[in-house]
């Protein structure tokens, strides 16, 4: 029986993992750099 | 019992003949220091997607789609664009250093930035009119047009943004603002107006740095 050979596996993983990084890791960034100036007190100057 | 909010309608939300006084300046200047940092993050999230679609129809590249040959942004174009952001920035922070230190030249300074500006909407609207290739053109190309188009939108709204603060100083250098407005001395709101505004256009020169290597260089 012949195999089919999908070039699945790999793009998967790798979309899987932009998709869960990418914005997950803007959120995380700027969750930070707004927890930094309202520390520092926004606009306060 | 009648709920608060049928007890209230139609009453006034100030008694009359109670007068309500100015607004500080200094609370503007607030809202508006946070406002650029909002919409910092805001547009963050928007330009988010395209450089998502970007590295997601890269790797999954369906039907070998992704960038046919010939589909691909002038480089010339791309070096120019880039130099004039980063020229645009950069005088944009020296008129607004200039401005705290209440140097009058800073107008020249922010419409030197300006003029660096409006070059970039020029430059991206000729590669548009001179690219051999269009939104149909593969996935890089959709990719790239919407970016690029969307990039150009912010670019154009942020450039009206300081040129509102240019017009302003210039109006208020020819007749200062009354003080017994909503908001007592207006003019003193041109300071971290422009603040907000270079912070933007800062932000949005970095975007364009990032757009550059991922769009051209990548």
């Amino acid at each position: 029986m012949e195999s089919i050979a999908l070039p699945l596996a790999s793009h998967f993983l790798t979309v899987s993992i932009l998709t869960l990084v990418l914005p997950l890791g803007t959120l995380i960034v700027i969750a930070i750099w707004y927890t930094v100036l309202w520390r520092r007190g926004a606009g306060e100057r | 019992m009648a709920e608060a909010s049928e007890l209230l309608a139609g009453m006034p939300a100030v008694a009359p003949g109670v007068e309500i006084p100015p607004e500080p300046p200094e609370i503007g200047a607030r809202q508006l220091y946070l406002a650029g940092r909002l919409l910092a993050g805001a547009t963050s999230f928007f330009f988010l997607a395209f450089a998502f679609a970007y590295f997601y129809l890269r790797s999954l590249n369906v039907d070998h789609m992704w960038r046919p040959k010939g589909v691909g942004p002038e480089q010339g174009y791309g070096v120019a664009i880039l130099v004039c952001t980063l020229a645009s920035g950069a005088l944009a922070i020296v008129a607004a250093r200039m401005l705290a230190r209440e140097q009058r030249g800073w107008l020249r300074a922010a419409s030197g930035a300006l003029g660096l500006g409006l070059a970039i909407v020029v430059l991206q609207c000729l590669e548009y009119a001179t690219q051999h290739f269009g939104p149909a053109s593969g996935a890089y190309a959709s990719v790239y047009c919407g970016w690029t188009c969307f990039y150009l939108l912010a670019v154009i709204g942020t450039l009206y943004w300081i040129e509102t603060h240019v017009a302003t100083e210039l109006r208020s250098r020819r007749r200062p603002a009354a003080t017994g407005g909503d908001i007592f001395e207006p003019d003193r709101l041109i300071k971290p107006g422009l603040d907000a505004a270079v912070f933007y256009w800062c932000y949005l020169v970095g975007l364009g740095v990032l757009t550059y290597v991922v769009l051209y260089l990548v």
